[in-house]
């Protein structure tokens, strides 16, 4: 064999090559920089720790995280909710927003994880409603770090009564977990929409002011209409890949 | 955490964890100990910058490989079974290059090309991807090494020898140069 044919088919191998998110997820972990909400977030493949990412993220997820440290739980009268539990105090309350069901929820759960209400069915019922409305009420994009944080907020608050509460009645509550999981599933999907438009804003800030290749202008002008129509993430894969073209 | 230094980090994990990541693959053959292994020694790396801090390590590049190289010397040390092919698995009494024929037969390319460069010995193997694959310099290497320049030139040509030896015949008649 020829001595070019061969290092062409050693060169070859340098197609071989990690998963990006892969490479991502290591240097996070190794850095100790895991800003998990929910197991299942991803996040998108950059280089986090660039200033420019590090800002949006860093105020995402330091808000977040910090948010977690606290157990409060905001917001409605206790008085009230005693005499309004289950279905009947959602009667009056059709259209409010999911930050007040998830309230609501919360609060049911910790008068029944204190014995001030013992119809246990009723409270599961109520909270079940409450959740599914908290689900359909959710906004479609969280508009600031602080939104973000308060609805995360009030979900952690309503697992944590919920798992108090189960550590008291066992699996009276069960019924209760598939509305929890939804809630916490479209929760996770717009906070995830929010990290990579932030993300690819960044980055098309950053590029509107970079000198490029004709093929890397095509691809940048892609990345700005996704972005413009709200697809985000296809809009930063765009921008990688205009990236990678540099690279090659 | 400081800061600057986990910036300083992340540029040299974002540098060298492709190439790293590749050597090592190329030499165990799974995704799922590449990628382990190549944790482990980004992992060490990490340890040693915050234990030294980054003026310390003056090439980086050359202290990773050297780690890289530990990792899969110690993870063939904890599973010898499964130990890429080598010279020393086939019986001396064999013809080798039609022994290699026959496994390799099945294999594209790109397996291909790797499972001959496991059949060298690990020096032969190391230049090799460093310097097709990663295009390193002959003075990195013989750093990497802690050899002359002039005899990472001989290893060098040696391990492309080696490899044409080892290559079954007509490996890629049928295909494009």
């Amino acid at each position: 064999m020829e001595d070019q044919t061969l290092i062409n088919k050693i060169q070859s191998l340098k197609a071989i090559k990690p998963s990006r998110e892969w490479q991502v997820k290591t240097e996070m972990d190794i850095l100790g920089y895991k800003p998990k909400v929910w197991d299942g977030i991803s996040f998108p493949s950059v280089n986090l720790l660039q200033p420019r990412y590090a800002i949006a993220f860093g105020l995402i997820f330091i808000a977040i995280m910090s948010s977690l440290a606290f157990g409060l739980v905001p917001g409605l009268n206790q008085q009230e909710m005693v005499t309004k539990y289950g279905y009947a105090g959602l009667a009056n309350n059709l259209d409010k927003s999911s930050s007040f069901y998830l309230d609501y929820a919360a609060k049911n759960l910790q008068l029944l994880k204190d014995g001030k209400i013992k119809d246990t069915e009723a409270v599961v019922q109520g909270v079940k409603l409450a959740l599914e409305r908290a689900q359909a009420k959710l906004p479609t994009k969280v508009s600031s770090v602080k939104e973000s944080t308060k609805l995360v907020e009030k979900i952690n608050n309503v697992e944590t009564q919920l798992n108090s509460v189960r550590a008291t009645l066992g699996s009276e509550v069960d019924g209760i977990d598939a509305e929890m999981q939804n809630v916490k599933t479209s929760t996770q999907i717009i906070i995830e929409k929010e990290i990579y438009r932030l993300t690819a804003k960044g980055e098309i800030n950053e590029l509107e002011n970079s000198t490029l290749t004709e093929e890397q202008k095509a691809l940048f002008q892609e990345a700005k209409e996704l972005f413009n129509i709200g697809k985000y993430q296809e809009s930063l894969e765009k921008i990688l890949e205009l990236s990678n073209e540099s690279g090659n | 955490m400081d800061k600057k230094l986990a910036y300083r980090f992340s540029k040299i994990y974002n540098t060298y964890s492709e190439q790293i990541y590749r050597f090592i693959y190329i030499k165990v053959d799974t995704r799922e100990t590449a990628e382990d292994l190549t944790s482990e020694v980004f992992v060490r790396f990490w340890k040693t910058f915050q234990k030294n801090g980054h003026d310390r390590i003056e090439n980086p590049k050359a202290f990773l490989y050297r780690m890289a190289k530990n990792s899969i010397v110690d993870f063939y040390r904890g599973r010898p079974i499964l130990r890429p092919l080598s010279d020393q698995d086939i019986p001396e009494t064999a013809d080798k290059t039609q022994e290699l024929e026959k496994r390799e037969m099945a294999l594209s390319d790109q397996e291909q090309i790797m499972a001959v460069i496991r059949t060298l010995k690990d020096e032969y193997q190391d230049v090799i991807l460093w310097y097709y694959i990663d295009q390193m310099p002959v003075g990195e290497i013989a750093e990497i090494l802690e050899k002359s320049e002039n005899a990472v030139r001989v290893t060098i040509f040696r391990a492309m020898e080696e490899l044409r030896k080892n290559f079954p015949k007509d490996s890629f008649s049928n295909q494009k140069v």
